[in-house]
């Protein structure tokens, strides 16, 4: 049993680093722990003077100060629609992309952290949310040569030199500068996001592309000939720098093409999903199912800004006039959007945003969503809303099991 | 902003209780010397401290509707204080535990990724505060929402929803005493005995 002696020399030698390794275990071991917790504070408050001379107001921690305010701030919620007095739009949007960046470099320290909170904590909802953090922003760049680049930690700076060009990453985004004549024959890279990864780039001819989760796109280090062509899987937003001279064409494995001039879209082609969508926002595409996939109905479509073709393999593309262009890009902008979801739909974005498996337990409740949320929030947060909205669930290891 | 040195401490307290965060803004520019003076003596890298000194404001705010009621102040805070700074002493157990006395030494027991680890500190609060906040009753919400939203005090808020001042302080306090059950069982702050101050 401690006393309030050795407390304060524990703590006194812990300042002053004159604690020999012996000692060090036994700060660490005993006195940081709950049952020695009030003892600690005691002493601690015992040392600590009432009005020392104290130097001024520090005004770089306002920033400190204006998070303080804001973790009390009612902003986010979800709710189902039986329940429309709970419906809110979230308020702190503006941090939800940007935490979710900050949170990047935090989850290397996640392991430690949960180790060491091992037995000295309860699992509460702060336990589980430890355990399911939000997605983050990450790709794998796989070069020509086969070569894998972990993009998720590297800084600034140069990754690659390839033929043409030199691959550089600047503030968390892969972009090509062009250092050379073009080559007669481009190499290809692929960039994988694996599941709770997002990933911005910048191809070879300055076209931006927003890689979602679980999504990959295949594309050359340098654009030559007639086409502009990528290939991608999973959900991709473009930015396609206009070239009237050389078409941009987008293929989705071997079921469908979009062929553009230059122009804002977004791609949404899950193979998990029954439907493939091409939302526009501006410009103008042209989507092409591919013939040997039997498609029945019309086998491709023109749309204008603001519609969206859906492809599926029933009843092939149907355009759709008044796409929701908010919801569609709600993931690019760091946002979960469930107007009128179903509970499919919101299981299968979080299955993707926080890497983990959905079962249902006995079939696929009919529960309509409504709401936005931002998506840097844990799982445990995510969670206690659904459980407001009449889902029932649990978890079992990184199986989130929904009952009936 | 400089202190207005025509609010005295209690003043500034009851504005504060009030939920008015021009208050509690000058109320942090008065004691977050003093504060960060404590935890210097003893939290030793410059991350834990700046996270403890971030998480006694969150548990002062918290424990608003409370501050007026408080006979010492200074040694209330001290309690508050000396609890932040063993949770984050505590949460660096495993850092701690691998250093050799002379790696602790050369090192000074630095954070290993010390800006990204501050964020996550604030998220993991900033999410058990939003699950107490999800689970408020609709009316609960609205009161709550236009004290932290829209800036309203209590005679504000009763009169726009023509309810008497008692019931909204009443609500408030219900919300906060919320979250502080829900930051408690989340382990980020412990139970303050109010009368012992």
């Amino acid at each position: 049993m401690m006393n309030k002696e050795d407390m304060a020399y524990l703590i006194q030698g812990y300042m002053q680093n004159t604690l020999s390794d012996a000692e060090r275990q036994t700060f660490i071991n005993e006195a940081l722990t709950e049952e020695n917790r009030e003892l600690y504070q005691e002493v601690a408050a015992s040392l600590l003077e009432d009005s020392p001379d104290l130097a001024p107001f520090d005004e770089k921690l306002w920033p400190l100060f204006h998070q303080v305010l804001i973790a009390d701030k009612p902003s986010l919620q979800i709710a189902s629609k039986t329940n429309p007095a709970a419906r809110r739009l979230p308020s702190i949007r503006k941090w939800g992309w940007a935490a979710a960046v900050v949170l990047l470099a935090a989850s290397s320290f996640l392991l430690l952290k949960r180790f060491a909170n091992d037995g000295t904590q309860n699992r509460s909802p702060s336990a589980i949310a430890q355990d399911f953090p939000p997605g983050r922003n990450g790709a794998v760049l796989t070069l020509a040569n086969g070569r894998n680049i972990v993009l998720d930690s590297l800084e600034n700076g140069m990754v690659a030199h390839q033929s043409g060009a030199d691959v550089v990453l600047k503030n968390g985004e892969l972009a090509y500068d062009k250092t050379a004549a073009t080559p007669d024959e481009p190499e290809f890279n692929t960039m994988t996001t694996p599941k709770g990864r997002q990933y911005q780039l910048t191809l070879p001819d300055g076209t931006k592309v927003w890689l979602n989760s679980a999504s990959s796109i295949r594309f050359p280090t340098a654009f030559i000939g007639k086409e502009r062509r990528v290939d991608i899987h999973g959900e991709a937003y473009f930015e396609v720098a206009k070239n009237a001279g050389m078409p941009f064409r987008v293929r989705v494995g071997d079921d469908m093409e979009i062929e553009v001039l230059g122009t804002h879209f977004n791609v949404n082609a899950y193979e998990n999903e029954n439907t493939y969508r091409t939302t526009l926002l501006e410009g103008r595409v042209k989507v092409t199912a591919f013939p040997d996939n039997s498609y029945r109905g019309a086998a491709s479509g023109v749309i204008a800004p603001g519609q969206q073709a859906a492809m599926s393999r029933n009843a092939g593309i149907t355009v759709l006039n008044n796409a929701d262009i908010n919801k569609t890009m709600a993931w690019k902008n760091g946002l979960f959007n469930f107007e009128g979801a179903t509970l499919e739909e919101v299981m299968k974005q979080l299955e993707r945003w926080y890497d983990i498996e959905v079962i249902y337990e006995n079939g696929i409740p009919d529960i309509a969503f409504d709401g936005k949320m931002t998506k840097d929030i844990p799982l445990a947060g995510l969670l206690v809303m659904l459980e407001k909205s009449k889902v029932h669930f649990r978890l079992e290891g990184r199986k989130l099991v929904v009952l009936p | 902003m400089p202190i207005n040195q025509n609010y005295n401490d209690k003043e500034l307290l009851l504005l504060v209780a009030e939920g008015d965060e021009h208050a509690f803004a000058r109320f942090f520019r008065q004691w977050s010397p003093l504060l960060q003076h404590w935890i210097h003596r003893l939290v030793k890298d410059d991350n834990s401290r700046l996270e403890a000194l971030q998480d006694v404001f969150i548990q002062i705010w918290t424990y608003r509707d409370k501050l007026p009621e408080v006979a010492n102040l200074t040694a209330w805070l001290k309690t508050v204080t000396t609890h932040q700074c063993f949770r984050h002493l505590a949460r660096q157990k495993a850092w701690y535990a691998q250093m050799t006395s002379q790696t602790a030494e050369a090192a000074g027991y630095p954070s290993p990724e010390p800006g990204a680890e501050h964020h996550l500190n604030f998220k993991e609060i900033q999410a058990v505060i939003q699950q107490a906040l999800a689970t408020l009753t609709p009316q609960q919400r609205q009161i709550y929402r236009l004290s932290r939203e829209e800036g309203l005090n209590s005679d504000q808020i009763a009169r726009k929803l023509n309810l008497s001042r008692g019931h909204v302080r009443n609500t408030i306090s219900a919300v906060l005493a919320h979250i502080r059950t829900y930051l408690l069982q989340a382990g980020k702050i412990f139970w303050l005995a109010w009368i012992l101050f």
